[in-house]
């Protein structure tokens, strides 16, 4: 009875510590922020006139890494130890209004001015060094994970990380304060993640706008960020649209690796026997048998009267015969769209008995592609995708997208007209 | 529409471009669905069946018509279908993509052979010496390969490279070519896509430099706002 008063005692007695060291630190950075950060600020701009290689061996302020440490305390302290722990890494921290009070007493803003100063003075040496932008853009367009020329893309990406790297600390220490959800804000605006609902709100949004180009450089380089300090990158639907393609990717191969493992050590790896025949209802019987969790374990696909150890050589084959028959027009699953190019469901595919169970097979087996790594030459229409990513579907762009009938009447072409100029508009 | 049941198609425009009076529709906000020898009458709107469709409103008809086609009647096979994908992936960890992402993501970066485009391509207003269509080919040959897919996915709205090369690109009527068009805006202006009929309009531009500065900005940041195709 008395334990939770005694343990909020002491949290709160800790709390005033940590307070007190946190106001001490962000005293100490802020007061010799024109020499810590203002030696940065002119470190770097020196390493514009020709010696990026100086920048590079800047090592960062150990007064700033201790800020970073105390605001991560002061924000475990603050968070509701009822919480669900398990939870605790997949979603956005929430900012008790004490602790926004707390960290609105010490002005950190000038921190994060400077912060802002240095990042622009980096893009700066990125864009005046072009070769460096240049090389940096090819790895970063690099779509595989195989680098092509790894020497010369992964020499780049050091020289720039790296002197990001002396950064980390306060970028880290920004979102940290920043970027969490505060307790005040409604439940609907919380789990929009709306801006009103952040403790930074615009001036978070800003940050990452105009630092986007540095911080997916950050995160290529550093992608675990992505499960850490920065885990609002992922996390924010707002912010994700400044990630770039391969980044996101990146991440997101990784979640599903975890799984992957998660699930082949709970239930061994997916088994299907197939025969070759019968492949697309082979493989729909047996991954009816199997619950959602069954199915993310490793696939091992093997044919019937056909030695062969699955190494993804037989996967490969597997995804590849199913991403054709799943638009067989037998099974009147699908329809294609008249350019032959793009597929969605058909609509009297009720003629099918089982057509729904066969939908979510089809589902099934598009998602275990996408988790696994393979690709699938199945392409489907724009508003199948935008429902697979919970996007609301437009009324008109439904009309639109296959061909609106207005498409020979003049007013609607000029709409579209409109339409395009609009979309190629900033 | 119009590519999936041409029929349909023909029916609603005629809707749209007389009057109904002149053609004899006596219509409601009700549309009626063919199950195999059975029908059924379905309300497009409340009580639907009794509210005669006025050519005032016939475009909201139309458009709720399409919608019911599109997806109303389909809702059932998409639920099902995103209840097999969700098993495998949780919505909050696919959503981070966007659609032209999530294309990529299933079926990968596309090998695109930038000569087999250029050698099936037709020009409108422009010559193959001019200058912008040098500059277009140099930009083009020199993009990465995600930015080739992206360039494509700008251009025919999707990021599929035709089985027998680009000779063989589809469009509303049938084979469609990819086609480069004079803009008549001014000098510098961005360029836009016509993804029904794989058509690009170029504006002309003073330097390769600008030219690319624009390419790249429509395509990769056109992405997100995309919402036509």
């Amino acid at each position: 009875m008395q334990e939770p008063v005694i343990n909020s005692y002491l949290c709160r007695t800790n709390m005033q510590t940590h307070y007190n060291q946190l106001r001490a630190a962000a005293q100490v950075v802020g007061d010799s922020s024109d020499d810590a950060e203002g030696s940065a600020v002119t470190s770097v701009s020196g390493a514009i006139n020709g010696t990026p290689s100086s920048a590079v061996t800047l090592s960062t302020n150990t007064t700033e890494l201790k800020l970073l440490r105390v605001t991560q305390t002061l924000h475990s302290l603050c968070t509701d130890p009822n919480r669900d722990q398990s939870k605790k890494n997949d979603e956005i921290p929430t900012a008790s209004q004490e602790l926004v009070d707390l960290l609105e007493g010490i002005d950190l803003e000038s921190l994060w001015e400077q912060l802002n100063a240095c990042l622009s003075i980096v893009s700066v040496l990125e864009g005046v060094t072009k070769l460096t932008e240049e090389e940096d853009k090819l790895n970063t367009d690099d779509d595989d994970d195989d680098d092509s020329n790894p020497k010369e893309g992964k020499k780049l990406q050091n020289s720039v990380a790296g002197l990001l790297t002396r950064f980390l600390p306060i970028i880290e220490a920004f979102f940290v304060v920043n970027a969490c959800l505060l307790d005040s804000a409604d439940e609907e605006a919380r789990k929009g993640y709306t801006v009103e609902a952040l403790v930074g709100g615009e001036s978070l949004m800003k940050f990452i706008q105009t630092n986007k180009v540095l911080l997916n450089a950050l995160l290529r380089s550093t992608p675990s960020l992505l499960d850490k300090g920065l885990r609002a990158m992922v996390h924010i639907p707002r912010c994700t649209v400044f990630l770039d393609f391969d980044v996101k990717r990146f991440w997101f191969k990784q979640q599903m690796r975890k799984l992957r493992s998660q699930a082949s050590r709970r239930h061994g790896s997916l088994r299907l026997a197939i025969r070759r025949t019968f492949v697309f209802e082979d493989a729909y019987r047996q991954l009816s048998l199997r619950n959602a969790d069954e199915l993310r374990g490793r696939l091992h696909v093997t044919f019937a009267n056909e030695e062969g150890v699955d190494a993804g050589g037989l996967s490969r084959e597997f995804f590849g015969i199913l991403a054709k028959e799943m638009f067989n027009p037998n099974y009147a699953l699908f329809t294609s769209t008249e350019d032959g190019c793009t597929f969605q469901p058909n609509q009297r595919s009720s003629i099918n008995r089982d057509h729904l169970d066969y939908f979510r097979f089809v589902g099934r087996i598009v998602g275990k592609a996408v988790a696994d790594g393979f690709l699938l030459d199945a392409h489907f229409t724009r508003s199948l995708y935008k429902h697979m990513l919970g996007l609301k579907v437009r009324k008109s762009f439904f009309f639109l997208s296959q061909i609106s009938h207005y498409h020979s009447t003049n007013t609607a072409l000029s709409f579209i007209l409109s339409r395009h100029t609009m979309t190629c508009k900033p | 529409m119009q590519a999936i049941d041409p029929d349909y198609y023909k029916n609603l425009k005629m809707i749209l471009d007389y009057n109904l009076e002149d053609i004899g529709l006596d219509l409601t906000f009700s549309t009626i669905t063919h199950w195999f020898g059975r029908s059924q009458t379905v309300d497009l709107v409340p009580n639907g069946r009794n509210i005669p469709v006025t050519d005032k409103d016939k475009e909201k008809y139309v458009n709720l018509v399409c919608q019911h086609r599109m997806t109303t009647a389909i809702e059932m096979q998409i639920k099902a279908y995103l209840d097999g994908f969700y098993d495998l992936i949780k919505p909050k960890l696919i959503s981070i993509f966007t659609p032209k992402e999530l294309e990529l993501l299933i079926s990968g970066m596309p090998e695109i052979d930038i000569a087999d485009l250029k050698k099936n391509t037709d020009y409108q207003g422009y010559r193959v010496a001019d200058k912008e269509i040098v500059w277009f080919w140099n930009i083009m040959f020199s993009l990465s390969k995600s930015d080739k897919a992206a360039f494509l996915q700008f251009v025919t709205g999707s990021s599929k490279v035709p089985l027998n090369g680009f000779s063989d690109l589809q469009g509303m009527r049938g084979t469609q070519k990819f086609a480069i068009h004079k803009a008549s805006g001014p000098t510098g202006a961005l360029m836009s896509a016509h993804t029904c009929f794989n058509s690009l309009d170029l504006p002309t531009y003073s330097s390769e430099e600008e030219m690319k500065e624009k390419l790249l900005y429509a395509i990769t940041e056109g992405a997100g706002s995309f919402q036509f195709s």
